[in-house]
C-alpha cells in the first residue's frame, strides 16, 4: 500500500473549476497582474483623485 | 499574527471600499464648502436628473452581466429622444420640424422612441449573440450609426440642425410636473424611474429570463451545458436595454424640453460609471439593481455638487475620468483575488 506523503486541502476541485471559467470571455480574461501591483496602483489612483478634487475645491 | 490578519482585513477593506470613501469625503466637504447643497430643491433636482441615467444605466448593466458592455448607449438615447420631441411639438410654434402634424397623442412618441431603442439593441444583441462579435466593437459601431443618423434625421431644411425645442406642454407636464408632498417637490420622472426599477428587480430575480442572464454571465458554457439558449437570450436582454434607452430617451426630452444632435453625448459613460460604482463587475455574473440605482444617485450627487461649489467643467471630465478608472481597478482587484 503506497504512503500519501501529503495532501493539498487549499483547494477543491470545484472551486478549481471556479477559477478556470472566472472571467472567461470578460474584458478582464487576459489580466494577469499580482494582486499587490493592483493595491499600488488602486493607492495611486486615489492620490491622484484626491489631488485633482483638491485642486478643483480649493482652486 | 491575529495582528496581520486584522491590518490585512483593514487594507482589504480600505482598498474595496476606498471609491465610496473618497466620494463620502468630497459630498462631505462640498456639504461644508455649500451648507445649501443639502436643501430638498437640490435632492429632488438631482433625483429628477438621475431618474433617466437611472433607467439607461439598467440597461446598460444587464449587458455588462453578460461580460459585454454598451457604448451606444447615449448616442440610441439621444436619437429617440430626437425622434420622440420631433413627434411632439407644439402645433403653434411656427418652425416645427413636421408643420403639418397635428398633436398626437403622447404614447405615439414613445412607442416610436421605444421602437428605435428596440431596433438598436437588436442589432447589437444580434452582433454579440450570433455573430460573436463582442459587443465593444459592436456598441461602437452603433454609436456611430445611431449619431449619423440623428444628425441626418436633424439637419434637414428648412430647418437646418436647429434645436427641437417648443415640445407640447401635455409632454413636457408628464416629466417635469411634481407630486407635491408638504414642502417636498417630487417630479413624475422620479416615479417613472422607480416604477422601471420594480420590474426590472422583478425581471433579473424573479423570471427565469433574468436568471439566465446571471448564468450566462457567470459561466457561459455551463449556461449552454444547462440547456439555456444563449443567442435568444442575450437577444432579449440587449433588447430589453435598447427598449429602456428609448424609454430614457423620451423622458431625457421632455425633461430638458429641447433636443439636439448631441443629446446624449457621453450618457453611456455614467450608464458605464453608474453601474460600476454600484457593484456591477465586468466580469460577469455580478450586479444588482439597488447597486445600479445607487450607482446612479452617487455619481448625479458628485455631477451636481461640483457644479454648484463652481468646479470647472473641465476639471470635471477628469474627475469622472479617474473615478471610472479607479471602480474598474477595484473590480479588477476583486477578480484577481476571487481568480
Amino acid at each position: 500500500m503506497e504512503d500519501i506523503d501529503s495532501i493539498d486541502l487549499s483547494q477543491t476541485e470545484e472551486q478549481a473549476n471556479v477559477k478556470k471559467v472566472l472571467g472567461k470571455g470578460s474584458l478582464y480574461e487576459k489580466i494577469d497582474v499580482s494582486v499587490e501591483s493592483m493595491n499600488k496602483f488602486i493607492f495611486g489612483i486615489v492620490i491622484v483623485l484626491v489631488l485633482v478634487l483638491g485642486i478643483a475645491l480649493l482652486g | 499574527m491575529e495582528n496581520t490578519q486584522k491590518k490585512m482585513s483593514l487594507n482589504d477593506f480600505l482598498l474595496n471600499y476606498s471609491l465610496y470613501i473618497v466620494l463620502g469625503a468630497l459630498i462631505l466637504v462640498v456639504i461644508i464648502m455649500e451648507p445649501s447643497f443639502i436643501s430638498l430643491q437640490n435632492i429632488t433636482n438631482i433625483l429628477g436628473q438621475a431618474s433617466t441615467r437611472i433607467i439607461m444605466a439598467l440597461g446598460a448593466a444587464g449587458l455588462i452581466i453578460l461580460k459585454g458592455t454598451d457604448l451606444s448607449a447615449g448616442r440610441i438615447l439621444g436619437l429617440c429622444a430626437v425622434v420622440a420631441s420631433s413627434l411632439a411639438q407644439s402645433t403653434s410654434y411656427a418652425s416645427r420640424m413636421y408643420p403639418n402634424l397635428p398633436a398626437l397623442p403622447l404614447i405615439l412618441p414613445l412607442l416610436a422612441a421605444i421602437a428605435v431603442g428596440m431596433m438598436f439593441g437588436a442589432i447589437n444583441g444580434f452582433g454579440v449573440a450570433k455573430l460573436k462579435v463582442h459587443a465593444f466593437i459592436i456598441t461602437l459601431g452603433t454609436q456611430l450609426i445611431a449619431y449619423g443618423l440623428s444628425c441626418i434625421y436633424i439637419d434637414r431644411p428648412p430647418n437646418g440642425a436647429q434645436p427641437i425645442g417648443s415640445l407640447d406642454v401635455r409632454y413636457t407636464n408628464l416629466v417635469r410636473n411634481t407630486l407635491d408632498i408638504g414642502p417636498v417637490k417630487l417630479p413624475y420622472v422620479i416615479f417613472y424611474a422607480a416604477i422601471i426599477s420594480v420590474i426590472m428587480w422583478f425581471v433579473w430575480n424573479k423570471t427565469k429570463l433574468g436568471k439566465n442572464m446571471y448564468a450566462i454571465g457567470g459561466n457561459t458554457e455551463a449556461a449552454e451545458v444547462s440547456g439555456v439558449n444563449i443567442v435568444k437570450n442575450i437577444m432579449i436582454i440587449f433588447i430589453i436595454s435598447g427598449v429602456l434607452y428609448g424609454i430614457a430617451g423620451f423622458l431625457e426630452a421632455a425633461r430638458i424640453g429641447s433636443t439636439t444632435s448631441n443629446t446624449g453625448l457621453n450618457y453611456d459613460l455614467d450608464a458605464i460609471s453608474a453601474s460600476v460604482i454600484g457593484g456591477v463587475s465586468f466580469s460577469g455574473g455580478v450586479g444588482t439593481i439597488p447597486g445600479v440605482i445607487m450607482g446612479a444617485v452617487i455619481l448625479q450627487f458628485i455631477n451636481y455638487g461640483l457644479t454648484f461649489v463652481g468646479v470647472s467643467p473641465y476639471l470635471q471630465y477628469i474627475i469622472k475620468g479617474l473615478i471610472i478608472i479607479l471602480a474598474v481597478s477595484i473590480d479588477v482587484r476583486k477578480y484577481i483575488v476571487k481568480k
